[in-house]
């Protein structure tokens, strides 16, 4: 796994497998630092690679899943709930026609 | 017929995927029903399972059916893989039914009371007929059944009860981008469906975020060229949504030769990703040891040079061992395959052609000169040997040296009279053939075939007949 870190291109991995190298990672740059032993440059760049692509990937999760909820409430509108919308949004657009 | 290679012989039939032509099942299939029933059922049962072409898990059941001997629980468990087909599929197999023989009515029998199954859960054959109406509708028709009243107010005269998923499907062009996301999600309307439904409109984000949360693996991989056109990467929640198909789709054993020609048809990261989930799927179907394929690269063997590329090529991608292609004529060009891509050994082999005489066995002679210990052999050739050292002599060698005996995968081609053969049988050592004469394998076929190739001379018989076998009732549930 450290040769995975060693090597490492994000873009071919899947978050289970970033966040598994993200934790092997920190371990280990742990042990170098209790054992007070410098770690290699490649260990903190690593982790600090797959740190991003995590937080990225966890954004683009709660985005989804931020669309799928907006898109199942849509289901549950009533007919009449679905109209006010509509007029709504037809005020809004006249309104900025008008400016 | 004698266990070991006739056995051998039914599954390189099965694997050699006839594109579409039914009827090529049938000679192969009557044979192995009659000489070796209990094989032969335990084989559907496995390709049901495990197969990639479909067409095999559609026609030898039905071939099964036509011969009078293969009977009680054998035949049983063939209808009952006919009732796990799809409706599209089981249209093919009722179509293919007259050509196997007095297989018809047997089908029909079996096709009524599939509806009827589906009929007793009404949520589960609406699903059945949104995804595949005009087979439903095709079944019911050809076997003359009568559909269940909510069945032919839906299918024969398209009245749709409300809050069906029917309805739901047809009212999705008049509902907005997000209106008719939410639904998809909500009514698990099929990809495939809600394409049809929603033309043009579906490379809007929303309605592509659910589509994708709708595909197949295989799916997924055929449509992954148009998903990078339509701005998926550039999109977070779409490429997350993509991210976590990718990552159910990682145990799929169906979609590997489809996630490979779509990794070739994307670019930059999409593709870096599909060929990471590639990898993952081929993990999954490792084919264990060290490998040596023999390529006869004599005079007018151009389909050997090809069949060789590929079947090095496959073993490269899914061995887990080395992999060592030698092109002989009566000398050995050997190169060091293991990892490679198809293109890759395309490149390292251009120059090769075929030209001069044939010693299978001094490619043989090369690895035991070099010490490389195979666990399994491919030998790609017409057998011709008119040249010494002969395979079998060497591979008497070869066996003594590493105190083993790596199986031999005959791959046969057309061309002189075929001399290994007999001369490894008068020595006593087994051979599996392939029979390639006078066929031209698919690009699904050779990968296929080589996939089946095992390291333990046994051991994907062994797989094959431990592969249970299906009684109708484990498929049929209602009464």
């Amino acid at each position: 796994m450290l040769d995975q870190i060693r090597n490492l291109d994000v873009d071919r991995l899947q978050l289970p497998e970033a966040l598994e190298l993200h934790a092997v990672g920190s371990a280990t740059l742990e042990s170098f630092k209790r054992f007070e032993v410098d770690p290699p440059g490649w260990l903190a760049n690593g982790i600090e690679t797959l740190e991003v692509e995590i937080r990225r990937a966890r954004r683009d999760m709660l985005s989804k899943k931020l669309a799928d909820a907006n898109a199942r409430v849509e289901t549950y509108k009533s007919q009449k709930q679905k109209r006010m919308d509509a007029e709504a949004e037809i005020a809004r657009i006249t309104a900025l026609l008008q400016e | 017929m004698e266990q070991g290679i006739g056995r051998r012989e039914v599954i390189a039939e099965l694997t050699r995927s006839p594109h579409g032509d039914f009827a090529a099942y049938l000679p192969v299939g009557q044979r192995a029903a009659r000489d070796d029933g209990e094989f032969l059922a335990h084989l559907i049962a496995w390709n049901h399972k495990n197969g990639q072409i479909r067409d095999s898990k559609t026609a030898l059941p039905v071939v099964t059916l036509g011969v009078s001997s293969f009977n009680g629980e054998l035949r049983e468990s063939s209808l009952a893989h006919l009732a796990q087909l799809s409706p599209r599929d089981l249209v093919k197999a009722y179509r293919f039914a007259p050509q196997a023989g007095p297989a018809r009515n047997a089908v029909r029998k079996l096709v009524r009371r599939y509806l009827r199954e589906r009929e007793a859960d009404e949520s589960r054959w609406e699903y059945a007929a949104v995804a595949h109406r005009s087979s439903m509708k095709t079944l019911y028709a050809a076997t003359r059944t009568r559909p269940a009243a909510f069945a032919d107010l839906i299918l024969f005269k398209r009245q749709y009860p409300s809050g069906s998923l029917f309805e739901a499907v047809a009212n999705l062009g008049a509902l907005d981008d997000v209106g008719a996301a939410g639904m998809i999600l909500k009514r698990k309307v099929p990809f495939l469906v809600a394409k049809g439904a929603l033309g043009a409109r579906m490379k809007s984000e929303p309605l592509l975020l659910a589509l994708i949360q709708r595909m197949s693996p295989t799916e997924l991989a055929t449509n992954a060229r148009f998903l990078q056109k339509a701005g998926m990467e550039t999109s977070p929640a779409l490429r997350a949504a993509f991210e976590e198909a990718m990552e159910k789709a990682t145990t799929s054993k169906k979609a590997t030769l489809k996630t490979t020609k779509a990794a070739k048809a994307t670019t930059g990261k999409m593709q870096k990703k599909l060929r990471a989930l590639q990898e993952r799927q081929i993990d999954a179907n490792a084919i264990k040891g060290n490998w040596l394929v023999l390529g006869d690269r004599s005079w007018s063997m151009d389909k050997s040079i090809a069949i060789s590329r590929e079947v090095s090529a496959t073993l490269a991608r899914y061995c887990e061992g080395a992999v060592r292609l030698v092109f002989f004529d009566t000398t050995p060009r050997a190169l060091d395959v293991s990892g490679k891509t198809y293109e890759e050994i395309l490149d390292l082999t251009k120059r090769i052609v075929p030209n001069g005489g044939t010693s299978i066995g001094c490619g043989l002679q090369w690895a035991l000169d070099r010490k490389f210990e195979a666990d399994g052999i491919a030998v790609v050739s017409d057998g011709g040997e008119n040249n010494p050292p002969s395979f079998a002599s060497v591979y008497e060698k070869y066996c003594r040296q590493f105190d083993s005996e790596p199986p031999v995968y005959f791959w046969k081609v057309e061309g002189d009279p075929d001399h290994l053969t007999p001369s490894m049988v008068a020595a006593g050592h087994d051979l599996q053939a392939l029979d390639l004469c006078g066929k031209t394998p698919d690009q699904y076929s050779i990968p296929n075939m080589a996939q089946a190739m095992r390291a333990s001379r046994y051991s994907l018989i062994d797989e094959i007949m431990e592969t249970p076998l299906l009684r109708l009732s484990d498929v049929f549930k209602a009464a």
